[in-house]
C-alpha cells in the first residue's frame, strides 16, 4: 500500500535531476570502462584501430601471472593496512579520550600526516628517510655500524603497508575518538558505581557503543585504501617486479606505460568488483556481529 | 494539475543542465573556432594568435620559457607553456595527440617518440615548411649547421618531424680527485672490464663513497636506457633480423650479470631505486666516483649546488665490442598535427632552434647552458668551449652514436638506447621491472629472462611483427 502511495508520489519527480547528475558522474564512466573492456585499443598504434575483441582481454588478463601476484597484493595491503589502522586508531583514541593539559596538540599532531599529500610524504619518506645513501637510514645505520635496511627491496610491500598505515591512522583515529567522545557519561558513571573496572568498562561498554563508528571508519577506509595510489606511484613505482604493485597502480601502467585501453579496463573493472565484494562481505560480517551482539 | 506541474519543472531542470552543459562545450568550441579565425587571419595580423607548448620542466626549458616574450615582441606571436615533469608530460601528451584531443600546438618530444610519432601522422612533417623559406630565412637559420645524426634520429623515411632543442648522448663522469688519492687513471675510451676494476678499487661504502653509479629505477628511459647501451656495446641485441627477443642468447645473458654485478660489488645500494635524479644527487653531493650517464648533466655537475663542481672528470661512455657505445637523446619541438596555427608554430620552432637563440642563451645566462648537441656552430664558438670542458666529448659521442646500425650484428630496428618501435614503451617497462627485480635479488636471472622472452614475444605477436 505504502509502496503505491510512493510510486504515485508527484515529488519524486524532483529526484530526477539528482538521478541524472549521479548517473552522469558515476555510472557512464564506469559503463564506458566496462565497453572498453571488450575491446583491443593500443593508442600508439593507431593503424591497428579498434576492434571489438569479445573476452580476449579478459582471458590474457587473467593468463598473466602478475594478474595474480597484483590481486594478492591489493588484497594483502588493503587487510593489512585496515587492521593495523583500526587497531591504532583505537588505541591511540583510548588514550587521547581524555583530559591532560596540551591534549589538544597532541591530537592535532597526530592527524597530521592525513593532511599530507600522498606524493609529497612518499618522497620525503623514501628520500629524506629510508633512502639508505643520504636518508636517515643511512646516518642511523652508519652510527650503528650496521649495513642500511633496503626498505624498498623484496619486502617492498612492507614498506608499503607501512606508510599507508602511518598516513591512514589519524583518520581511523578521528572516527573513533569521535565514537568515544559520543558515549553518554551516565552510562559509563553508573557502570563506574556497578564497580567494572576501566578494562570492563572498555570491553563492555565502551567499544560496543562505538561499534558503528568503527564499521565506519573501515568501510571507507577500505575504499580509500584500495585506491592508493600516490604512495606506490612515487616510492616504489610497484616495484621490485610488481611486488609491491596493487590494481590502481598495475592498472595506471598496463594504461600509460603499455598504453593498452582494454587490459588496463579490465584490470579497472577487476578493482571495482573486488571492492564490492569485499564491502558486501564485510557489510555482511559486521551486522552478523552486531546480530550476534545483540 | 500539480503533478503535471512538478514533472515539468523536474523535465525542465534536466533539460537546462543538458543544454548548459552542451552550451558551455560549444562556447569552448566557439572559442576554438575563434581562436582558428585568428589563426587564418593570421598572415594579415600575428598579434591576436596565441601557440600552446607542451614541455618538460628541464632547466632549458625554462630558459626558453623565460625568453619567449622576445619572440612575442619579435612576431607578435604569443606562446603559452604548459610545463609538466618528464613522466608526466609523456603520458599527458601522448593520450592527447593519440586521443585526437588537440591541446597542443608543439609539443617537446624525445627522440624516440619523434619518428614513430611522425610515422602515426601525429606529427606535422617540416620539410614542406623548409621548402616554403626565402632565401634570406634559410640562409639565417641554416638547416645544414644542425648536427646530422641528431636530425636523422628525428626523421622518419627522410622526412623530418622535430627540430632538435637540445641534444646528448652518454658519457662517463669521474672524481678526478678520488682517483688521484688512489693513485688511478681513467682511460680516454675505457672498456667496461676497466670501469668495474676501477669501480671496486673505488668503492668505500664504509666512508659513504660508492665506485659507481647507475640507472637500476625500473623504466625503458631508465635503467633501460642505459643498459641497451651496455647491451649493444657487449655484442648482443634485441632483436634478430625477423623480430624475434633474443632474451634467451648468451650475450644478453652476460650483460645483466654484469650489470648486476657492477652494481653489488662497486655500486650504491638499493640500485633498483635509483633513476637519473638520484644518480645525478649522489655524483653531485660527492658519494660516487663514477657515473655513466647523459652528457646533458656535464653542465649540471658544474653549477648549482654541485659539491663536486671542480672535481669531474669526463671520459667516453664505456665500451666492449663496439668502438662508440653512445646515445642520441634530447629533446626536440615538433608541431602537432592537429594544430590549427602550424605556420605560427614553424616560427617558433625555427626561432627557438636557431643560431641566434644559442647565443642570446649563451650571452645571457652563461655560455655553459647553451643549447648543447645541436649546431655544429655551438662547438666551433670559444666561448662555448671555454665554458663547457665536456664539448668535445659530447660531440665525438654524438657524431659516432650510429643510431642506424646500433648493434654489432645486422637488426631490423634503429636505437639509441631504446628500440625505435611504439611497442618499446610496453617492452621496455615491463622487462625494467623485471631486471628491478633481479637487481633487487627478488628475482633469479633465469626467471627474469624466461619471463621478458614471454612477455616481448606476446607483444611482438600482438604488434603484427611475428607471426
Amino acid at each position: 500500500m505504502e509502496g503505491r502511495i510512493a510510486k504515485k508520489d508527484p515529488i519524486r519527480w524532483l529526484a530526477l535531476p539528482g538521478i541524472v547528475i549521479v548517473a552522469l558522474v558515476t555510472q557512464i564512466p564506469f559503463i564506458a570502462t566496462v565497453v572498453l573492456s571488450f575491446v583491443r585499443w593500443i593508442i600508439i598504434r593507431p593503424d591497428q584501430g579498434i576492434q571489438f575483441v569479445g573476452f580476449q582481454n579478459f582471458l590474457h588478463v587473467f593468463q598473466t601471472k602478475d594478474t595474480y601476484v597484483v590481486i594478492g597484493n591489493t588484497v594483502v595491503i588493503m587487510l593489512a593496512s585496515l587492521v593495523l589502522c583500526t587497531v591504532l586508531g583505537t588505541c591511540l583514541a583510548i588514550m587521547l579520550n581524555r583530559d591532560f593539559p596540551g591534549v589538544h596538540i597532541v591530537r592535532t599532531l597526530i592527524i597530521l600526516p592525513f593532511f599530507v599529500m600522498d606524493a609529497v610524504a612518499g618522497i620525503i619518506w623514501k628520500t629524506l628517510i629510508l633512502n639508505p645513501s643520504f636518508g636517515f637510514n643511512y646516518y642511523i645505520s652508519h652510527w650503528l655500524g650496521v649495513e642500511p635496511i633496503d626498505f624498498f627491496g623484496s619486502h617492498a610491500i612492507i614498506t608499503i603497508i607501512m606508510l599507508i598505515v602511518w598516513q591512514w591512522t589519524p583518520f581511523f583515529f578521528l572516527i573513533i575518538l569521535a565514537g568515544f567522545q559520543g558515549i553518554p557519561a551516565d552510562i559509563v558513571e553508573s557502570a563506574k558505581v556497578d564497580g567494572a573496572n576501566a578494562w570492563r568498562r572498555l570491553i563492555s561498554i565502551e567499544l560496543p557503543s562505538i561499534r558503528n563508528h568503527i564499521q565506519v571508519a573501515v568501510m571507507l577506509g577500505l575504499i580509500f585504501i584500495l585506491k592508493v595510489f600516490g604512495i606506490i606511484y612515487v616510492t616504489t613505482t610497484g616495484g621490485p617486479g610488481v611486488l609491491s604493485s596493487n590494481l590502481p597502480f598495475y592498472a595506471y601502467r598496463v594504461a600509460f606505460n603499455g598504453w593498452n585501453v582494454g587490459n588496463s579496463a579490465v584490470l579497472s573493472v577487476i578493482s571495482v568488483a573486488i571492492t564490492l565484494l569485499l564491502i558486501i562481505w564485510l557489510y555482511r560480517f559486521m551486522n552478523r556481529r552486531t546480530g550476534e551482539a545483540d | 494539475m500539480n503533478k503535471q506541474w512538478l514533472k515539468i519543472v523536474s523535465i525542465v531542470i534536466v533539460a537546462i543542465m543538458i543544454v548548459t552543459g552542451c552550451s558551455s562545450g560549444n562556447n569552448s568550441s566557439g572559442a576554438g573556432n575563434e581562436q582558428s579565425g585568428g589563426g587564418n587571419n593570421s598572415g594579415a595580423d600575428n598579434k591576436k594568435v596565441s601557440i600552446t607548448l607542451a614541455t618538460v620542466n628541464n632547466p632549458d626549458m625554462v630558459i626558453m620559457e623565460k625568453l619567449a616574450p622576445k619572440f612575442k615582441e619579435e612576431t607578435g606571436i604569443e606562446v603559452r607553456f604548459t610545463v609538466l615533469p618528464e613522466n608526466e608530460l609523456r603520458n599527458k601528451v601522448t593520450a592527447d595527440v593519440g586521443m585526437g584531443a588537440g591541446s597542443f600546438d608543439i609539443v617537446t618530444l624525445g627522440t624516440y617518440e619523434v619518428p614513430f610519432w611522425g610515422n602515426n601522422q601525429w606529427l606535422e612533417p617540416l620539410n614542406p615548411y623548409f621548402d616554403n623559406m626565402n632565401a634570406e630565412e634559410s640562409e639565417e637559420y641554416d638547416k645544414d649547421d644542425l648536427i646530422q645524426p641528431v636530425i636523422n634520429a628525428l626523421s622518419y623515411d627522410g622526412t623530418v618531424y622535430g627540430l632538435p632543442f637540445y641534444a646528448e648522448s652518454t658519457m662517463m663522469f669521474y672524481r678526478k680527485d678520488l682517483f688521484e688519492a688512489a693513485g688511478l687513471t681513467m682511460p680516454e675510451k675505457p672498456t667496461w672490464d676497466e670501469i668495474y676494476d676501477l669501480a671496486v678499487q673505488l668503492h668505500n661504502p664504509d666512508e659513504g663513497i660508492y665506485g659507481i653509479c647507475m640507472r637500476g629505477l625500473p623504466g625503458w628511459g631508465q635503467n633501460m636506457f642505459i643498459f641497451t647501451q651496455m647491451l649493444h656495446t657487449f655484442g648482443g641485441k634485441w632483436f634478430d633480423m625477423d623480430w624475434n627477443p633474443q632474451f634467451d642468447s648468451p650475450k644478453m645473458r652476460e650483460t645483466f650479470e654484469f650489470y648486476k654485478k657492477l652494481l653489488t660489488d662497486a655500486g650504491e645500494p638499493s640500485p633498483h631505486t635509483v633513476g637519473y635524479t638520484e644518480c645525478l644527487t649522489l655524483m653531485s653531493s660527492g658519494k660516487a666516483a663514477m657515473w655513466m650517464d647523459a652528457t646533458v648533466s656535464g653542465g649540471t655537475l658544474m653549477s648549482g649546488d654541485s659539491q663536486v663542481k671542480d672535481k669531474i672528470g669526463y671520459a667516453m661512455a664505456p665500451i666492449v665490442e663496439k668502438p662508440y657505445s653512445g646515445a642520441v637523446g634530447g629533446w626536440a619541438l615538433s608541431i602537432v598535427s592537429t594544430s590549427k596555427h602550424k605556420e605560427e608554430a614553424f616560427r617558433f620552432l625555427t626561432w627557438a632552434t636557431s643560431k641566434k637563440y644559442v647565443e642570446m642563451v649563451g650571452e645571457e645566462f652563461g655560455w655553459e647552458r647553451a643549447p648543447s648537441g645541436t649546431r655544429v656552430s655551438t662547438y666551433e664558438n670559444p666561448k662555448y668551449k671555454e665554458a663547457a670542458p665536456f664539448a668535445e666529448i659530447t660531440l665525438e659521442s654524438i657524431n659516432n652514436a650510429n643510431y642506424e646500425e646500433p648493434a654489432v650484428d645486422p637488426v631490423p630496428y634503429k636505437s639509441s638506447g631504446w628500440v625505435s618501435i611504439p611497442e618499446y614503451q610496453e617492452i621496455g617497462d615491463q622487462v625494467g621491472q623485471l631486471f628491478g627485480a633481479y637487481l633487487a635479488g627478488a628475482k633469479s636471472l633465469d626467471d627474469m629472462l624466461k619471463e621478458a622472452q614471454d612477455f616481448t614475444t606476446q607483444v611482438m605477436k600482438r604488434g603484427g611483427y611475428l607471426k
